[in-house]
């Protein structure tokens, strides 16, 4: 005995040349797609980035900015998603230890609680 | 509560904005208005990212972070075709200091180190050697990260960092063997011009001696028939095919073959992943083996209907997307709606190359109108199939589940 599913995927398989040749998802040639060589030479490239200011406002914004916004933009910071304590306290003394980023002792406890609170 | 209705419903009840602030305490950030937002469909619920056209050679891009700029492709990209459009792959830079000027007539190609003779090549005479071209996908190692439960600290990327490119360029194998390998060489390393602000090593990646003279690995000059946008390495990157992006070096201008294990920062202490299968832990693990991360492994997107919409009712749903082998070709992509319990297979689009992405699409028998979860399941062909389970490790790196899509049928 086949269930209606069974029965189901019989009809769309018989079905489904039919269907594929209609929505043409398949058949279609890619619009990307090249196989051509590049033919140019490489030419003197120059790039402006957009303007990055964003700067933390509020509590701790002075610590946090002074920090960490050498290196990264604050969106790194606030799309992380919601750590504890001890994963920002992690990330910190990774900052300080991998990448060498001038993060004073005294200034640690308060840096990660305001981490900790930008991302409540 | 299933997880469709709390996405959902959370998607209603909270809208995290990165608007003045809209954000407790330290979170708020003072920037010009974001000109829009794109809702992902995360881990936890929907989560709002600024997209942004204003990145040089750059269309419309979800802003992960603006510097140095993560840039993440959004999905319906790749629904539109198995090759990522240059002005739509995504961008990942490491150092705040990234290229952004190049002299094409200064420009030079340093490749030293354990050689018998080194040599300084300029863009012209690698244009004039033998090339090669294929395509391939590039996937950043934690594509995906934003997926993990419990979330980890990084890029929070969904799906978007990744993109398929037909490369050319010169193999490496070419250049290798006009320096000459002197003896005693045991891995080649990569150097770009992008540079840390602080003294610490640069963002050098290493592979095997072996796995650089395959003939495969490439120095790239094009992508999909043009010179690379400067966000993507312009002049050159390398490209390492069917292994994770981390490799694949950007504004490469230094290659050195070395006589001794790389104990850089980059292949001794980053990237890890642990070497149990499907560099999965459990969760909250710290001690446990790791190695480099290395090959990709098999994936699969469906990307004509995004999670977490609507769609009208059809009783054959016509499902299509993309899949990925790894370092291989896929063999098989099947899809299912009720949850993975019964699979059935789906039509392959022309294979452009193994380690590409390849389209699929089929349509689904669905009984009724409602709630649906759609799968897809990719086999490659070295036989491995996506697992159900996610894979879990403190990096959120290789994830390479079956991906599910929460689609209500109106």
């Amino acid at each position: 005995m086949s269930s209606w599913f069974e029965r189901a995927l019989r009809l769309a398989w018989l079905a489904a040349p039919l269907l594929l040749a209609g929505c043409g998802d398949l058949a279609t040639p890619d619009p990307e797609r090249g196989r051509h060589a590049f033919r140019g030479p490489l030419r003197t490239t120059r790039i402006i980035l957009p303007a990055d200011d964003a700067q933390f406002m509020g509590p701790g914004a002075e610590l946090l900015n002074r920090n960490c916004l050498a290196c990264h933009s604050p969106t790194m910071i606030v799309h992380q998603p919601r750590l504890t304590p001890s994963q920002w306290r992690d990330i910190v003394e990774k900052m300080r230890k991998a990448y060498h980023a001038p993060i004073a002792d005294e200034d640690i406890p308060e840096l990660v609680q305001h981490l900790v609170s930008s991302r409540r | 509560m299933d997880r469709l209705d709390s996405l959902l419903a959370s998607r209603l009840a909270r809208r995290r904005l990165l608007a003045l602030g809209s954000l407790a305490g330290g979170g708020a950030i003072a920037a010009a208005a974001t000109p829009s937002t794109v809702r992902l469909m995360l881990a936890q619920g929907a989560e709002d990212r600024p997209i942004a056209a204003d990145f040089a050679g750059k269309k419309a891009m979800i802003v992960q972070r603006n510097r140095p700029p993560l840039l993440e492709t959004p999905m319906e990209v790749f629904d539109r075709g198995v090759f990522t459009p240059n002005d739509q792959f995504y961008v990942r830079w490491h150092w705040a200091d990234i290229p952004l000027e190049v002299d094409a007539q200064k420009f030079r190609l340093e490749i030293g180190g354990h050689v018998r003779q080194a040599l300084s090549l300029g863009l012209d005479e690698l244009l004039r050697m033998p090339r090669l071209s294929y395509a391939a996908v590039n996937q950043c190692s934690g594509n995906s990260r934003a997926f993990f439960q419990p979330r980890v600290p990084g890029a929070q990327w969904a799906h978007g960092a990744m993109g398929n490119a037909l490369w050319e360029g010169v193999s490496l194998r070419t250049v290798l063997d006009r320096v000459g390998i002197a003896p005693g060489a045991t891995a080649v390393r990569f150097g770009g011009m992008d540079r840390p602000l602080t003294d610490v090593d640069p963002f050098d990646k290493s592979l095997s001696l072996d796995h650089a003279r395959d003939g495969e690995v490439m120095i790239a000059f094009a992508m999909n028939g043009e010179q690379l946008p400067m966000l993507n390495g312009f002049p050159l990157r390398l490209v390492v095919p069917g292994w994770y992006s981390t490799y694949w070096v950007k504004a490469l201008d230094r290659i050195e073959v070395l006589a001794a294990p790389d104990t850089n920062y980059w292949m001794a202490k980053a990237y890890q992943v642990p070497t149990a299968g499907d560099a999965n832990v459990t969760p909250g693990s710290k001690d446990f083996p790791t190695a480099p991360i290395s090959a990709m492994v098999p994936r699969s997107w469906i990307t004509s209907v995004a999670s977490g919409t609507s769609v009208p009712f059809r009783p054959h749903l016509p499902v299509r997307g993309i899949a990925m082998g790894g370092d291989c070709g896929v063999s098989r992509v099947e899809l299912s709606i009720d949850g993975g319990q019964r699979w059935m297979d789906a039509a392959l689009g022309p294979d452009e190359g193994r380690y590409g992405f390849r389209r699929f699409a089929s349509t689904v028998p669905v009984p009724a109108p409602g709630p649906r979860t759609l799968l897809s399941r990719c086999t490659n062909s070295a036989g491995r199939t996506q697992q159900m389970t996610p894979n879990w490790n403190p990096g959120g790196y290789m994830r390479g589940c079956v991906e599910m899509t929460h689609v209500i049928l109106v």
